[in-house]
């Protein structure tokens, strides 16, 4: 079990508030959707363990999880925004940064940008700056950030938005390819792309989490 | 002439010194009050934004009556030394630079902010990702406070009481000569300060140009 | 970052070291260049390293009183007495002279006056601009009584005070078309600079003597006593009295002993 989750409850100071009755995942994949608005960005922030509310039971990888150490566990998920977010450098840097936290030698982490940067076709760019690359360009880039350090969990929030169809294609098959050893979370308000990727299909709607679609 | 080089050169040995130093101090404190949220933040803030508006003669008469030998720290024999116009200079330097690299940190997007957090990165990592995505607005600081006290003669004047070979910068010999009607030699002075902040503006501009283009891998 | 520290620790080192003698004068005097004139030979013959710092009467009184120089040279007689009484000094020794005048734009005509007295009377009377230093320096303090013994308060838009040195007190005295009290030297110094001429000199109460003051060793150990006596010793050598009265600013003498040196 990835995640076991009982009773999750997180409010905005807003008043919006997030409640989840049980969340079960196996090592898959596993799409969500709803009306925008419904909770699912939330949803994936309190999975990233980068908002944190409060539950019954909450365990990660069959452990339940220390509020005060939340760091080392934010080390073994990521979470992939739906709005492409890069550092002011580079796009080698960018894809290179969860390395660079992570201690790795230059050589290990030039083999690693060069290999999932060809997997995402965007190994003419590494060299650009973040702000000369196009929205759609930027997109895949983060995802490969994303998926460079090879985590236990990546959480996609629209993951195909701002992308061409081929491109879109291209990220699929890529999640489709690393789903055997890396659990993923799909958000997305493409019904058709969640059957294409998903078996299990979960549904939310004014914050809370419903099993059936 | 050789006058005004051991002059000049006092000058930029204290401005250098003292611009080091309030770095050093003034932008890790920033990034520690970005980073931490703790409850007297806003005071801080405040306070150190306050702290840019003092008028510099206010910070050499305290920095005088600290070192004075009557004072607290008289003891130590720094009055009348260009130690002592160091460390007035730092204390009118540091609310600078901690106020405007603090508004540049608080600056950045929350959304990065929390990139970083799932990336892995520690809590150090942060502050210096922080650090290098606005380093643009800390070479800002930093030239603005050398400006600042690069002609500022108030403060060194009390502390380092211009004593010729010893305390006498740039600053300290142009109200000199102007007061013995040497008007050239005021005007001489004059124009080195100006020449050393524009070499140092253009330094820290090339130099930050040039970190912005280094790349550390090679394809 | 460790050169750093270790150049700041040298640099401590050297002030601990070496004893300096540190001497607060009055600006007049140092602006004249006498003081960097005599400094080299001092500290050739007596081995102390000089340090001088330049600040109004006022405030070298004040260094004096809180043991932040080991000798004074001051020019404001009435204060100085103080000083001495209230225990701050062990030594005062009046030793030379000049004197103040009064300046105005020389396109001005006054009538011509006996003492400072009808003089300051007829520009308060008439109101004519006036430009006080306002700074508590000896020049300032002798402005102040002259006023005092006329029993005038002077105010108003005519009377401007400025809170600066002499030299810059001058050149705005020189902007407002304005009469002020400096020191001769000072203006000597500037004359070049100034569309000013002196209108009024010679007066015997406008004699501006200058003193040295070593300042009271029981205040601090930190004190250099000896330097301080050692300065005192030079500066009386018949030598460097006679430097003293022949020391000028062109073709005029710029200060006067008060006796003879033998």
């Amino acid at each position: 079990m990835v995640y076991q989750i009982s009773k999750l409850q997180f409010s905005y100071d807003s008043g919006f508030t997030l409640f989840v009755d049980e969340f079960l995942m196996q090592n898959s994949i596993v799409g969500i959707t709803g009306p925008s608005g419904s909770g699912k960005t939330t949803f994936l922030l309190n999975l990233a363990f980068l908002y944190t509310g409060k539950w019954e039971s909450f365990k990660f990888m069959g452990k339940e999880i220390d509020v005060d150490d939340l760091s080392s566990l934010r080390k073994r998920v990521t979470y992939v925004p739906q709005h492409p977010i890069l550092f002011r450098r580079t796009v080698f840097e960018n894809i290179a940064y969860p390395l660079k936290v992570r201690r790795f030698s230059h050589e290990q982490i030039r083999k690693k940008v060069y290999s999932i940067a060809e997997n995402f076709r965007i190994q003419d760019l590494l060299n650009k700056k973040a702000w000369q690359i196009s929205g759609g360009q930027a997109k895949r880039v983060c995802l490969a950030r994303g998926f460079v350090f090879e985590p236990d969990v990546v959480l996609l929030d629209e993951p195909t938005s701002d992308l061409d169809e081929d491109s879109g294609k291209l990220i699929e098959q890529f999640i489709l390819d690393v789903s055997s050893r890396t659990s993923i979370v799909v958000v997305s308000h493409d019904k058709q792309q969640l059957c294409r990727l998903c078996s299990n299909i979960l549904y939310m709607e004014k914050g809370r989490l419903l099993h059936t679609l | 002439m050789s006058e005004i080089f051991e002059i000049s050169i006092r000058s930029i040995y204290v401005n250098c010194t003292a611009i080091l130093i309030s770095t050093f101090v003034a932008v890790p404190l920033a990034l520690i009050v970005d980073f931490f949220g703790f409850r007297s933040k806003r005071f801080v803030i405040l306070l150190f934004q306050t702290l840019t508006g003092i008028p510099p003669v206010l910070v050499g008469l305290l920095v005088y009556l600290l070192f004075s030998r009557k004072g607290p720290l008289g003891n130590l024999g720094l009055l009348f030394t260009s130690t002592a116009m160091i460390l007035a200079q730092i204390l009118i330097a540091i609310p600078i630079i901690f106020s405007i690299c603090y508004s540049h940190f608080s600056k950045i997007d929350e959304k990065l902010r929390v990139i970083m957090k799932t990336l892995g990165a520690t809590g150090f990592q942060q502050m210096m990702g922080v650090f290098r995505e606005s380093s643009v607005g800390v070479v800002n600081a930093i030239l603005t406070a050398f400006g600042r006290i690069v002609g500022e003669v108030g403060a060194v004047m009390i502390v380092g009481g211009n004593i010729a070979g010893r305390t006498r910068i740039l600053t300290t010999s142009i109200v000199l000569y102007t007061n013995m009607g040497r008007f050239d030699d005021a005007i001489m002075a004059g124009a080195v300060l100006l020449m050393i902040a524009f070499s140092v503006n253009v330094l820290i501009t090339v130099f930050s140009d040039s970190m912005e283009k280094k790349k550390w891998y090679t394809r | 970052m460790k050169k750093l520290v270790f150049v700041l620790l040298l640099m401590l080192a050297c002030v601990c070291v070496a004893k300096q003698l540190i001497l607060a004068t009055t600006t007049s005097v140092y602006n004249t260049g006498l003081l960097d004139f005599l400094k080299p030979q001092f500290e050739k013959r007596y081995g102390h390293s000089l340090s001088i710092v330049a600040v109004g009467t006022g405030m070298a009184l004040e260094y004096g009183k809180r043991a932040d120089a080991d000798i004074l040279l001051v020019h404001s007689p009435e204060d100085e007495l103080l000083f001495m009484k209230e225990g701050h000094g062990v030594l005062r020794v009046s030793f030379m002279y000049n004197d103040f005048v009064i300046v105005g734009p020389d396109d001005k005509t006054v009538p011509s006056v006996r003492t400072v007295q009808e003089f300051f009377d007829y520009i308060y009377e008439n109101k004519l601009s006036f430009v006080s230093r306002a700074d508590e320096s000896g020049t300032h303090k002798k402005e102040k009584q002259i006023w005092k013994s006329l029993n005038k308060v002077p105010s108003g838009a005519w009377y401007i005070q400025t809170g600066q040195d002499m030299a810059r007190t001058l050149m705005i005295a020189d902007e407002k078309r304005a009469f002020t009290l400096t020191d001769r030297s000072t203006f000597l110094a500037l004359k070049n600079k100034l569309n000013m001429k002196i209108f009024f000199e010679g007066d015997p109460q406008l004699l501006n003597i200058y003193s040295l003051i070593v300042v009271n060793p029981s205040k601090s150990d930190r004190l250099n006593y000896e330097g301080a006596l050692d300065f005192v010793r030079f500066i009386l050598d018949p030598a460097t009295l006679k430097m003293i009265s022949a020391y000028s600013a062109g073709e005029t003498k710029l200060f006067n002993l008060l006796f003879e040196p033998k």
